[in-house]
């Protein structure tokens, strides 16, 4: 079902992108738009240009229409009025009339005032031969012109009517109209209203004027008026029809914007418009009554969209009207609707034609195409022996032929790539079947691992397994303690930062050499620990002997190395000590058998003296066996002082080096006084910790040899000193005597040894001196340049010591 | 309203009437210092003008005629040959002497500098110069009709953002910019272009508006020279007859006298069609005397265009009580003259609506027999030149 809907998906996908589609959609609507496009101009016309279209011209044509329609009619209605007015003036200003209209007022005047009965009185006058002359003047007149319903004469001074064309209108009085009121302002000649008929109330339109028979005569008898049937005349004149209009329509409005004329149609809360009761006040209505002309698209009374001509007609100077013509746009453009509806069909005619003709292009187009791409199928089904047409004319041949061509080859490709493809699936195949077996193996050993990965991770030694580029596989927890390192940083990378450069070295040539099939071992060291190992790796095969790795396990040896430096330097201390031991009984074994040499030497001499009776000689012989056998106690005794040097230690004391010498020159003082020996030491000598009874001992030997071996110095100068340094204080002895050769630095340290045989002592001072000075983990030693230089020993002694009195450095 | 009949000036009204101007003397003088926004420029020296020579003086009125304000100028030319009025005025000690003028702003400023006493102007002259100046307007001169031309027919809608010519502060730019509210558009939507009247019609045939608004006779002339053309719009205008209120303190009847040449003018010339012609002759030569530019219109229709005026009523020219009120055209173009800075905005409208006077005209009207409204006595040429 998925399937199915993709399918129509991708088909409809097809049919929307396909160049027939497009070419149709494109074309079509370009088509369509520039079609649209002119037929909305030449309808509505050009923006921003002077073009107005069909719709913008005959909008004109009919503005014209409307416009010279509005001002003939204002032109007709204003001659008429002005006629009219003409007509009225002919009346008003008529002398022989006016004379007539005098004789009647003073006879009207004389029954008026004196006669009570004033109806009656009204009807006399029509009696009168100057009312009959007057009425059949007004007669004739409105003979004259049809539409006059009655011309009347009022009398200006009461406003009553005193002659009329009809009888029945004497007497009446019109004092409270308009068009008479207005008729006797002195600026007004001829007022032309519309008014209610004061007999009958009907509308109708007045015309009157003063009678001004003398002009410069400012008195007014009378008054005309006329009366005029709107409905015979004006409507007929405002009605005046458009030709081929059904809703075209005039009307009047006064300065007020009330009508003067009937509507057409009904106002919009569909009531009948009133004469001189009902306002229009749209814009365009009160603009014409106020003076403005013009033609406007609005909308009417109705609210319907029209088309209207608006004038201004000029009744007298301070009064006008607004007359309205107008037309629906609905009529003005059902021409232009039925144009419309033409249009819409050619239109779409036409772009159904353009469709049509733009399907066939596209056709033509894409069947080429379309065959291109069956052919391209069927290739692509396997088909390699299908071509395209050639007999396409034009760009399409030329693309079938040259498809052909790019097919031909591509087939030669095609068959030759199969081959390789064969070739190189069937390599492919082996190389996976391989692979697959590789992998199969490596889970194995990965399984493997995996079981004996709890073992390796509870030794203490470290375990590894790196492959054959170096990168480690394996590690267990040991490795963390080893390196100092985290085992999961160093999975999949080379072992290298683990070591400084000559333990990577050893590490790598175990690595390779373990590669090379050898089974190796060495010792190296982990930089950040400092643990040294002892690796051992082996190289890891795979099921199939293939060699996939190096496996190994480094243990730390750390310990056992130190254990053996301590060994070794205790089996070197005591090898020294043996030699020295060896040294000792040999030089204690010679130097003691030498006064027992002389003892028993001289015990021989003194046998033979006794039997002689050498008295003399026999002293000699006794002294000096004595002498051997102090020497030989002397001896001893110093070789017993030597041997307590180490076995009894006192405790260490921080020591003032001054006080210490001058102690040792007090014991030495009566020596120094019998010779001339200049003892130089500063007051400020540091602080030594030291065994203080031992210490003295060196620094009085030490003394003592520089008094001892003065020689034949006259100016013998002792000089004691120190320094402080780093981590002890060095001290020294330094005299100018006899000096010792370089050749000797070393032996004078050796017991027994005493380069000058003729000065007294045992020889072992020197070696004392240098014991306790090693006691105290400090070393002497001496300089001197030789015979006569003088001679400086140099020692050193630690500046403090621990809690236990053990000197620290 | 009831029109109150007012007979000959008695004494209260010469008091009333001299209280009146000294405090209108005042008011313009305290306006006129403060906040007098026209700024004439000095016409004494324009070419025209600079040969006049205005003798001034108590028996001197000097009168401003616009001789290119068309049709009045018929009514003027008329009044320049009425040897009554120069009679009746000679009686009362006066010469009277007509200067003719550009225009009605013209007018305005030797009214200002008291070179001239009297004058004619159209509506927007007459408003500023009674906002301005302390005058009295008795009557009409002029009611026709301004209109707005184009160069084909169209709405004034289409008239949206297209340049079209008119005259600054005139009743022509009046009349433009009410034609364009009453289709709901704003000024600002105009492209106005300011030019002189004479030349909107060559702008407009060749393209450079697309309509202007003027008054007659340049729209006559447009379409009689280029028939294409065609009045797009109209709206009634008037003009004025003026006078500095200073002359009713001389003698008020110098006004009545004045009022009344105008009403036997325009009588005389109503009464025949030859003595209309004979005036439209006057007064086109008049027009082309004062100025070189083309006044390409005939006597016929010049003669025409007046009928269609002021001359079109034989009523007497009184001024329509309606265009005074707060509604009427007069306020209106009052506001509008405020609104472009001519007259200042502390100006009221009670200032030009009490320069308005139609007493006057109706005292002359009620004396026919005194004015010699029907007596016709005019000389072939005008008799102050």
């Amino acid at each position: 079902m998925r399937n199915k809907s993709n399918t129509a998906s991708l088909k409809m996908k097809y049919f929307l992108f396909s160049i027939r589609t497009r070419i149709l959609f494109y074309f079509g609507l370009l088509f369509a738009i520039i079609l649209a496009f002119i037929l909305l101009i030449g309808m509505y016309g050009m923006p921003f240009t002077d073009f107005t279209g069909e719709y913008g011209q005959h909008r004109d044509i009919e503005f014209q229409n409307l416009n010279l329609i509005a001002e003939l009619k204002k032109e007709r209605l204003l001659r008429w009025i002005e006629e009219r007015k003409d007509d009225a003036r002919v009346i008003a200003n008529s002398s022989i009339l006016n004379t007539y209209i005098n004789r009647l007022l003073l006879l009207q005047e004389k029954n008026f005032y004196h006669n009570e009965n004033k109806g009656k009185s009204w009807k006399v006058i029509q009696n009168e031969a100057d009312y009959q002359f007057i009425q059949q003047h007004l007669k004739l007149v409105q003979s004259s012109y049809e539409v006059y319903d009655k011309i009347q004469i009022a009398d200006a001074k009461m406003g009553r009517i005193i002659a009329s064309t009809h009888d029945e209108d004497i007497g009446a009085d019109v004092s409270s109209y308009n068009y008479f009121i207005k008729a006797l302002h002195p600026a007004n000649s001829e007022i032309f209203c519309i008014d209610k008929d004061p007999l009958n109330n009907q509308l109708k339109l007045f015309l009157s004027r003063k009678c001004q028979p003398h002009q410069n005569n400012a008195i007014i008898p009378a008054v005309v008026i006329i009366h005029v049937d709107s409905r015979d005349l004006i409507n007929p004149l405002l009605n005046t029809k458009i030709k081929n209009s059904t809703t075209s329509e005039t009307f009047l409005v006064n300065e007020e914007g009330k009508l003067l004329t009937a509507l057409k149609y009904p106002l919009k809360n569909n009531s009948v418009g009133n004469i001189l009761e009902s306002e229009i006040t749209l814009p365009f209505v009160i603009n014409a009554a106020m003076g403005q002309e013009g033609i406007t698209v609005t909308k009417d009374y109705r609210g319907e969209p029209v088309l209207a001509a608006y004038r201004h007609l000029r009744i007298s100077p301070d009064s006008g009207w607004g007359l309205i013509v107008k037309k629906d746009q609905s009529e003005i453009f059902a021409v232009m609707n039925k144009d419309k509806i033409t249009f819409l069909i050619i239109g779409i005619s036409g772009t159904f034609l353009a469709f049509i003709f733009t399907s066939l292009i596209a056709n033509t187009l894409s069947k080429p195409i379309l065959h291109l791409s069956q052919v391209a199928r069927k290739i692509k089904e396997g088909n390699w022996n299908i071509r395209a047409n050639t007999t396409y004319k034009g760009e399409a041949g030329l693309l079938a032929t040259t498809f052909n061509s790019m097919i031909d080859r591509i087939q030669l490709h095609h068959e030759s790539l199969e081959k390789q493809v064969t070739l190189r699936t069937k390599e492919l195949q082996e190389t996976n079947d391989r692979l697959t077996k590789e992998i199969e193996d490596r889970k194995k050993s990965e399984d493997k691992l995996k079981k004996y990965g709890m073992l390796f991770d509870n030794i203490s030694d470290l375990a590894y397994i790196c492959d054959t580029n170096g990168n480690i596989l394996f590690l267990n927890k040991a490795f963390e303690k080893m390196t100092g390192r985290k085992p999961e940083t160093f999975f999949g990378k080379p072992f290298s930062p683990l070591f400084d450069e000559e333990n990577l070295k050893i590490a790598v040539e175990l690595y390779t050499g373990t590669l090379q099939g050898k089974h190796l071992q060495r010792e190296v060291t982990f930089k950040d620990t400092g643990i040294i190992c002892e690796y051992k790796n082996m190289p890891l095969f795979d099921n199939n002997g293939q060699l996939i790795g190096v496996i190994g396990v480094a243990r730390d040896i750390t310990s056992r190395k130190a254990s053996e430096r301590e060994r070794n330097k205790l089996t070197k201390e005591l090898e020294m000590k043996n030699e020295e031991l060896e040294r000792f009984t040999y030089t204690v074994s010679h130097d003691l058998k030498s006064p027992l040499l002389t003892i028993k030497g001289f015990l021989g001499f003194l046998e033979k003296d006794l039997v002689d009776g050498k008295t003399e000689q026999i002293r000699d012989d006794i002294k000096r066996i004595h002498s051997a056998a102090n020497k030989m106690e002397r001896l001893l005794e110093e070789l017993l002082e030597l041997s307590r040097i180490g076995r009894v230690v006192n405790k260490h004391e921080a020591v003032s080096l001054e006080s210490l010498t001058r102690e040792v020159l007090d014991l030495l003082s009566s020596n120094i006084s019998h010779s001339d020996i200049k003892l130089l030491f500063p007051q400020n000598l540091p602080l030594v910790y030291v065994d203080r009874i031992r210490f003295s001992e060196v620094m009085q030997n030490l003394i003592e040899n520089a008094m001892k071996y003065r020689g034949n110095q006259t100016k013998p100068i002792i000089e004691i000193g120190a320094k402080k340094e780093s981590e002890h204080i060095l001290c020294y002895v330094k005299d100018n005597g006899i000096g010792i050769h370089p050749r000797y630095h070393d032996k004078v340290f050796g017991l027994f040894e005493r380069l000058d045989k003729s000065t007294d002592g045992t020889g072992i001072g020197l070696t004392i001196a240098k014991r306790i000075i090693e006691i105290h983990g400090g070393r002497i030693w001496l300089e001197s340049k030789g015979e006569n230089q003088g001679c400086t020993f140099y020692f050193t002694v630690p500046q403090k010591g621990d809690l236990y009195g053990h000197p620290q450095s | 309203m009831h029109i109150k009949f007012v007979g000959t000036f008695s004494l209260v009204h010469t008091i009333a009437y001299t209280i009146l101007f000294a405090v209108s003397l005042f008011a313009s003088t305290t306006a006129g210092k403060n906040h007098n926004p026209i700024a004439f420029s000095d016409l004494s020296q324009h070419p025209i003008y600079s040969k006049y020579k205005f003798t001034k003086g108590d028996t001197i009125v000097n009168f401003g005629t616009q001789p290119l304000y068309l049709p009045t100028g018929l009514i003027t030319e008329a009044m320049r040959r009425d040897k009554i009025l120069y009679k009746s005025l000679s009686e009362l000690g006066i010469q009277i002497n007509f200067y003719p003028l550009l225009k009605g702003d013209d007018i305005n400023f030797f009214l200002k500098q008291g070179n001239l006493d009297a004058g004619i102007g159209g509506d927007m002259p007459a408003i500023t110069a009674a906002a301005t100046l302390d005058i009295v307007i008795p009557s009409l001169i002029q009611q026709g009709f301004t209109s707005i031309v184009a160069n084909r027919s169209i709405l004034i809608e289409n008239l949206k953002n297209k340049p079209v010519g008119y005259a600054f502060g005139s009743n022509a730019h009046y009349a433009l910019l009410n034609a364009f509210l009453s289709e709901g558009l704003t000024e600002q939507q105009i492209l106005l272009i300011p030019m002189d009247t004479t030349e909107m019609p060559d702008a407009l045939h060749s393209g450079r508006i697309l309509a202007f608004s003027a008054w007659e006779p340049t729209p006559t002339i447009t379409l009689n020279k280029y028939p294409e053309s065609v009045i797009i719009h109209r709206t009634l205008s008037s003009g004025f007859l003026y006078f500095l209120r200073s002359i009713t303190e001389r003698n008020p009847e110098i006004i009545h006298h004045i009022l009344a040449a105008k009403i036997r003018a325009i009588n005389w010339i109503q009464s025949s069609r030859e003595h209309l012609l004979l005036t439209s002759k006057w007064a086109l030569d008049a027009a082309r005397e004062l100025s070189d530019s083309d006044i390409s219109i005939s006597i016929e229709e010049n003669a025409e265009l007046a009928k269609k005026d002021i001359l079109r009523f034989s009523s007497a020219p009184i001024i329509p009580e309606n265009e005074l009120t707060r509604n009427g055209s007069l306020f209106r173009e009052f506001e509008f003259l405020q609104n472009i800075n001519i007259i200042p905005p502390t100006i009221e409208w009670k200032r030009v609506y009490e320069s308005f006077d139609r007493r006057i005209i109706i005292d002359v009207l009620t004396n026919p027999e005194k004015f010699q409204f029907h007596e016709f006595q005019y000389s072939s040429i005008a008799i102050n030149n």
